[in-house]
Parts: C-alpha cells; sequence; structure tokens
C-alpha cells in the first residue's frame, strides 16, 4: 500500500515502471514467441501497411515488422545488457582500485580514462569494431570497452569520498585486508550510485547499439536489428513511413522507461 | 505622515498541511530619519517582518495581513510594478552575509550601480559609475576606483557589506532596512560599520530599520526599539525608556543577559 | 597566463598519448597491411618486399616515431583504397562536419537558455511540468531517428527540400548551410533537451542563493535577475557540458550524415571502416582526438574566465 501511494505521488517513476515493465514483456515474450516468423517473406503482403493481420505491417519482403520488432529488441538488450555487464565490472574494478589506493597507478590510469571518457563511446567502439571486424559478439565487446571509462570515474570519486570515512578507517583498524575494505565494506555503499549510472549506462547502450547497426556495423543480417531495420526503412520512407516509425517508436520508449524510472528513483 | 506605518500586521505560512502563524499583531511606526531597532532571537518574526516591509516575502504559500504603508501607501496591497519603483529607490535592504550577498562573477562597480540602472534610465554610464564610485569613499571606501574594479571575493568581509551599504544608498532611499548586518562581522569592523550607518542617518536624514539579536548593538543606534518574541511584540518605546525601565518580564531578562564588560 | 601554458603542455603531453595509443592498437592489429593491401593469394616474396617498402619489418617504437614525424608535417600517410594522401582527403571533408557540429552547438545553446529561463520563471507550474516531461521524452529520442523524422516531415510532406541533396561547400555556401541545417537541427534538438534539464536545474539551485534576493531588493524584474544575475552562475556548470557535448555532436554528425546523405568525414571513415583502409581511419581519429583535446582546453580556458574565484588559484 505504502509503495502504490509512493508510486502515485512520483509520476515519473510511474510511468518509467509501466514503460519499462511493458518493453521487458513484450521482449521476453519474443524470446518464446513472435506473431510471424521472422525470416518469413511474403511478397503479396510487401509494404503492407498496419492492418489487424500485421499491427505495425510488413517490411520490404512482405516480412512481419512487429515480430522483427521484438526480435530487434531482443538483441539490443542482450547486447545492451552484456556491454553494460562488460563497463561495470571493469569499471568497478578500475575504479575502485584506483579510488582506494590513489598514488601514481592512479594518475596514470586516470589520465588515460580521462582521454577516452571524452572521446564519445560510439566513436570509440566504431574504432574497435574496425579493428575486430563487425558481428554482434565484437559490437559487445567494443561497446563494452567503450563503456568502461565512464563507470571507472564515477566508481573511483564515490570510492575515493567512502575511503576517507570513519567507517573505512576503523575496518581497517579491526585487520581488515584491502579486498576485503574494498569489496565488503566500501562498494555495498556505493551501489545506489551505481544502479543508476547502470541504468543511464543501459539506454547509452541502447542508443549505441541502434546507432552503430544503422550505419551497418553492428548486427549483421538476417537478424533484425531496430538499428538497421530505421535504416533499411528509409529507402521506402516515402511509400510506407510506419515502417520506420515502429522501430524508431521502440528505441524511444525503450530508453524513456529507463530514463523516466532512474528519474523517478533519484526523487525521494 | 509617518514615513512607515506597520498595522495589525501578520503572516500566516501555508506550506505545511496546517496553517503556521509566524507573525501576529504587530504595530509599530518610523519617522523620517528615525532609527528603530528591532530586537528579538531567532525565529521571533522579525527577519519576515522586515522582508515583508522591503516586499521581498514569496506571493505565495504565505498569507500577509494587516497594513505597512509607507509613505502612505500600503506595500501589502500593491502590485509588482508598483512595488519594484520602490524597491531598491525609496527603500533599501542590507542583509546578514555579504559574502553571498554579492554576485559572485559580476565585479563591485556595476553591482553598486544597479539600482541607478534600474530606477534612473535617463543616467548616462559615465554618470552611474560617478555616482557609484561617489557612494563607495561615502561608506569610506578610500581605494573606491580599486574596489569598482574588483570581484567580491577581493575584499575583506567589511569591505564587503561596506559595497553592499553603498549599492543601498546609490539612490538615495528613504528607508534603509538592515536585517543583522554585523552578525558575520568581527567585533572591530562591527563598531565601524554602526558608525557609519549613524553617520549617513545624521547626514542624509536617512531612516534606518535596524534588526538585530544583540542587544548592546541596538542601544548603541537606534532611537526606539521594538522586542518581539514568537512573533509577537513585546514590548516597544524610546531607546532610554526600555533599556532604564522595561515594563516586560521578558525585556528584562533580555537586558540582564547583557553581558557587562568591566573597563 | 602560467595557467594557459600548464594546459596547453599538458594538451599536447596527451595528445602525444593518444597518438602513441592510436599508433599501437593498429599495429597490432590481426592482418598485416601488407597483405591486405596485396590480397592473400600474393607471394611470400613480394609481401616482404612490400613490406620493407612500407617499413614495416623496421622495430616498433622507430616507426612509431616516424610516423610521428609525419603526422606533424602534415602527412598521413596514403588512402589504400582512394589512391590519395589521407590529409587531403580529410582537410577536404573537414570543414562539412566542422560546419554541422558548430551549427548544432549554436542552435544547442542559443534554444536551451531562453527555454530553460522561462521554464524556471514559471518554476513548478503546469507550464514548467509540461515541458520538463517533454524534455525527458525528446532526450530519448535518437538522432539518426530524429534525423529520419524530419526528413519524412519536411521532405516529403511538406516537400520543403530534396532529401538526399545537397550542394558543396565550394559551389554554393549558403545552399551548403541550408542542406546542412537539419541534420544540424537532428543532432541539436536531444542535446538542447538535455542542456534544458540541467540549466533548469542549475538555475533553480542559484535562485536560492542570497545575491538574487539582493537583485530583487533593487526592483528589478525576475526575467532581469534571471539573465543579468543568476544565468552567469549558472552557465558555468553547463560549460563544461557543452564542451563534453561537441564530441558527442562529432560522433553524432558522423551517423546523421548518413540519414541526409551527406559526403562528410562520416561517410569516408564508415567506408574505410569497412575496406580496412587503415591510413584513413588512423587519420580521422587522431584528427577528432584533437579537435576534442581542443575543446577541452578551450573549455578549462573559458571555465576560469567566467569565473573570477579561481583566476587567483595558480
Amino acid at each position: 500500500m505504502k509503495a502504490l501511494k509512493k508510486l502515485s505521488r512520483n509520476p515519473y517513476l510511474f510511468v518509467g515502471l509501466i514503460l519499462t515493465v511493458f518493453m521487458c514483456l513484450v521482449t521476453l515474450v519474443g524470446l518464446v514467441y513472435t506473431p510471424y516468423d521472422t525470416t518469413a517473406m511474403d511478397l503479396s503482403d510487401k509494404l503492407a501497411g498496419p492492418s489487424l493481420r500485421h499491427l505495425m505491417g510488413c517490411d520490404n519482403y512482405g516480412r512481419d515488422i512487429l515480430s522483427r520488432v521484438m526480435e530487434g529488441m531482443r538483441n539490443t538488450f542482450v547486447i545492451a545488457l552484456l556491454t553494460v555487464l562488460i563497463g561495470t565490472v571493469f569499471g568497478v574494478l578500475v575504479g575502485a582500485l584506483c579510488g582506494y589506493f590513489g598514488g601514481l597507478l592512479d594518475d596514470i590510469l586516470m589520465r588515460i580514462n580521462d582521454v577516452l571518457f571524452s572521446f564519445p563511446s560510439i566513436l570509440l567502439a566504431l574504432v574497435i569494431i574496425s579493428l575486430l571486424g563487425t558481428g554482434s559478439f565484437n559490437v559487445v565487446l567494443a561497446l563494452g570497452i567503450a563503456f568502461i571509462p565512464s563507470f571507472a570515474r564515477i566508481v573511483r570519486s564515490e570510492v575515493k569520498k567512502q575511503a576517507a570515512l570513519d567507517y573505512v578507517q576503523s575496518a581497517r583498524l579491526m585487520g581488515a585486508g584491502h579486498a576485503r575494505t574494498i569489496f565488503v565494506h566500501i562498494l555495498p555503499n556505493i551501489v545506489p550510485v551505481l544502479l543508476s549510472s547502470v541504468m543511464i549506462g543501459f539506454n547509452n547502450a541502447v542508443l549505441a547499439e541502434a546507432g552503430l547497426s544503422y550505419l551497418g556495423i553492428g548486427v549483421q543480417p538476417p537478424d533484425a536489428s531496430l538499428g538497421r531495420m530505421l535504416s533499411e526503412a528509409q529507402s521506402y520512407l516515402f511509400t510506407a513511413p510506419w515502417y520506420a516509425l515502429f522501430p524508431g517508436l521502440t528505441i524511444v520508449l525503450t530508453v524513456l522507461g529507463f530514463a523516466l524510472l532512474a528519474e523517478g528513483m533519484s526523487e525521494k | 505622515m509617518k514615513l512607515l506605518e506597520v498595522v495589525d500586521f501578520g503572516i500566516e505560512f501555508h506550506d505545511h498541511d496546517r496553517p503556521e502563524q509566524v507573525v501576529e499583531g504587530v504595530n509599530f511606526s518610523l519617522e523620517q530619519g528615525g532609527i528603530l531597532g528591532i530586537v528579538g532571537e531567532s525565529g521571533s518574526g522579525k527577519s519576515m517582518t522586515a522582508l515583508a516591509i522591503a516586499g521581498l516575502l514569496p506571493r505565495k504559500k504565505l498569507k500577509k495581513e494587516g497594513h505597512i504603508y509607507f509613505e502612505g501607501k500600503d506595500v501589502l496591497r500593491m502590485d509588482r510594478t508598483e512595488l519594484r519603483e520602490l524597491q531598491g529607490d525609496e527603500i533599501c535592504m542590507i542583509f546578514q552575509e555579504p559574502q553571498s550577498c554579492l554576485n559572485p562573477v559580476m565585479r563591485i562597480g556595476p553591482q553598486v550601480e544597479e539600482a541607478l540602472r534600474v530606477h534612473r534610465k535617463e543616467m548616462s554610464a559615465e554618470e552611474r559609475r560617478a555616482r557609484a564610485l561617489e557612494r563607495l569613499r561615502d561608506v569610506e571606501l578610500t581605494d573606491a576606483e580599486r574596489v569598482y574594479d574588483s570581484y567580491p571575493h577581493e575584499l575583506s568581509g567589511g569591505m564587503r557589506q561596506r559595497v553592499m551599504i553603498a549599492a543601498a544608498m546609490v539612490g538615495s532611499p528613504h528607508l534603509l532596512i538592515a536585517d543583522e548586518p554585523t552578525t558575520a562581522l568581527d567585533v572591530t569592523v562591527q563598531a565601524q560599520i554602526i558608525q557609519l550607518l549613524k553617520r549617513l542617518n545624521e547626514d542624509e536624514k536617512l531612516a534606518i530599520l535596524f534588526i538585530s539579536h544583540d542587544l548592546s548593538l541596538i542601544r548603541q543606534i537606534s532611537h526606539s526599539v521594538l522586542v518581539m518574541q514568537h512573533g509577537k511584540l513585546v514590548e516597544s518605546g524610546p531607546v532610554e525608556r526600555i533599556f532604564e525601565d522595561p515594563q516586560e518580564e521578558y525585556t528584562k531578562n533580555l537586558i540582564a543577559a547583557i553581558p557587562k564588560v568591566k573597563l | 597566463m602560467k595557467y594557459f601554458f600548464r594546459k596547453l603542455i599538458s594538451m599536447l603531453l596527451t595528445l602525444l598519448a593518444v597518438s602513441f595509443i592510436v599508433f599501437a592498437a593498429f599495429a597490432v592489429i590481426p592482418g598485416d597491411a601488407a597483405v591486405s593491401r596485396l590480397g592473400s593469394n600474393a607471394t611470400e616474396e613480394s609481401v616482404a618486399a612490400l613490406r620493407a617498402e612500407m617499413g614495416l619489418d623496421r622495430p616498433f617504437l622507430e616507426r612509431y616515431l616516424s610516423w610521428l614525424g609525419d603526422c606533424v608535417k602534415g602527412d598521413f600517410g596514403t588512402s589504400i583504397s582512394y589512391g590519395m594522401p589521407v590529409g587531403q582527403l580529410i582537410l577536404d571533408k573537414l570543414p562539412i562536419t566542422l560546419t554541422m557540429t558548430v551549427l548544432s552547438l549554436i542552435l544547442t545553446v542559443g534554444l536551451s537558455v531562453p527555454i530553460a529561463l522561462l521554464m524556471c520563471k514559471y518554476a513548478r507550474s503546469r507550464f514548467d511540468r509540461s515541458m520538463y516531461g517533454l524534455n525527458q521524452f525528446v532526450m530519448s529520442i535518437p538522432a539518426f531517428f530524429l534525423g529520419i523524422l524530419l526528413t519524412w516531415f519536411f521532405g516529403m510532406v511538406l516537400k520543403w527540400f530534396r532529401p538526399g541533396g545537397y550542394v558543396s561547400y565550394k559551389k554554393d555556401f549558403g545552399a551548403f548551410l541550408g542542406y546542412l541545417l537539419l541534420p544540424a537541427i537532428a543532432i541539436a534538438i536531444p542535446k538542447c533537451a538535455m542542456s534544458v534539464k540541467l540549466l533548469r536545474s542549475a538555475v533553480l539551485t542559484e535562485a536560492d542563493k542570497e545575491y538574487v534576493r539582493t537583485a530583487y531588493s533593487r526592483g528589478m524584474s525576475t526575467m532581469e535577475v534571471l539573465y543579468r544575475h543568476v544565468l552567469k552562475n549558472a552557465l558555468i556548470p553547463l560549460i563544461t557540458f557543452w564542451g563534453m557535448t561537441v564530441a558527442d555532436m562529432i560522433a553524432g554528425s558522423i551517423v546523421v550524415e548518413q540519414v541526409f546523405n551527406i559526403p562528410g568525414l562520416g561517410r569516408i571513415l564508415l567506408t574505410s571502416i569497412s575496406r580496412r583502409d587503415y591510413p584513413v581511419v588512423e587519420g580521422i581519429i587522431l584528427l577528432i582526438a584533437v579537435v576534442v583535446l581542443l575543446v577541452n582546453f578551450l573549455v578549462d580556458i573559458l571555465y576560469r574566465k567566467v569565473d573570477p574565484r579561481l583566476e587567483d588559484q595558480g
């Protein structure tokens, strides 16, 4: 009851929660069921408009757009989650080490980190992909690496703040080792900050993946991806504007849901 | 006609679930060229009253009762435009923290001139500058040109409060409201600022509403005194009468609490 | 002045580090540049000969230094697929990307300041709240999708321009700017929404400060107080954000260029990536790094100009 009351007072949290839950549900359903086979072509339905049979219409090969959007969401979610995972794990490691120990290591790593951080992550990912080659796995790797600096930066400053506090000093006095101090005492205290940056990071990953796929160097066909659908849809913008609209709107609503959720959670 | 007349003034807060009366039934008046000291502890409603006279209380979330007549016109019933014509021109105000009352990224000069920019649109930039420099010298800032081109963080606390006074006096107002103007300053600087305010009062027939929690300061500067507690007026009268012959228990306690300095 | 030189030297050192990272990254890639130029069925002797000719058989550090020396002289090598000097190739396209970035920045700053101030004037009103919600929505739209929507609406529904059209800046600068306007808008709008959000909160934080009350006590109107006093203080945190945004805008322009079919840096970068034309990729990355570092440097200098309190610290 209390939680419900809190929700009704916080419209951002409310709308964000509904959007996010809805998007996650559609994605989960997409894992086991799509209205049509995502690769089944039916040329008689080529560029058909939205109807009861095809809720979002059909693409230039007569494939059901809704089914492909669902598959695209799945790919996007998986890539974004793995990206954030890589970014968080390595970011926390680097950030915690630098923030906790400081010194020369901190100076050097953070110097490099700052340069990488001021470089747009999508560009960084582009460079890494140009070295590794295209494909979903390489996209995850590239984006994951590109996301490390932002996490490292946040974690470092938080750890630095915490390390100066009394409870850390007393833990050290009571004989806790460095590793124990970092992982048992400090890290749990920066979870709230980390959580909101994970959500923002997830959004950035969704946007970056869509951008890379739009450029044709992300998810490769025949796998569906929202970004790639947008780039294909552009040639039929005049005859079938819905082809671009639905995948695009899916990206917007996914990102919006998480953004509102993060916004709502930061408000007490 | 009195310069300032406050009649049955009250303030009610409405930002919580239950309305809260913070000032109630306050009456007093101030003559042209007089100095009225308002004394009370924090939360006594003295600062709220001062802000109301200067027209600086927010319009929402609180209800103002009664009347505040300035030169015969009710400040509480004025619209924003009318009020703005008074503010900075006829009524000026200085505050406790000169540090935070000055815009940190703006030079002193433009801040001192600001009231002229708002109210004397006919003045040229040179005239404004000349007037500001004159006022800076009036508040005993000898190096006026340097101060004019300084940023607030480059000045000492006492200099900043002098700057605030110069900025308030730049348009020759009739009433200066000083809300704890010396609380944040050293004792020696405090005495200098009090002397300065007294001189401005005598030289320019400036009326001053001096608000403080410090009775000895009030005694030094005021012609008459108003004691407030819990948003209500305790007693008021000429300064000698209040200090020689206090009527109310609360006033007596306040006076007894003044530290006696042996000379 | 001392600060200026210290920052300048630190920028140059960082640039040196970046150049080393870039060179090292491209030196360890799987697949030799000589092999990729000759094709995989080339004989071992011809590969070795080309390696010697390209200087690939020399030690790593020596290769880096000579490469760096060439870069400083403006020689970024020769593009394998375009068959022309990388420097010239990039220099030809740079004005397009830079113009788009500058246009987006102008739009972002120019639009976000008045919008944010208007929201602050009516803070917590229905107008402010609905703008805040709209803002949150706009922030979630990727620039390239916005570009597609703009193309559809202005190009196909209203027919104000021909989608996919472009005029070179060498031919007609005015028309060139016209064709870059929509892409710039597509890049600017989400960034503008972010600036509005940050600026609004910065202004509201500043508006509670005492110097604002002092300004009101002088009889100034709300808008005067916001513009003359609050804005300059609230802009201090925004300068950093806008500085970082420039880098994002360059990245954004590479994607949005494709939406509007504009032959800028993005196109040659993407082509070079798919053709493994590494000298071009290296050159573009290095160039963007220079721009990003230069902007950071300018932000540092500007920051101190706006906030006089920093000036006295060494």
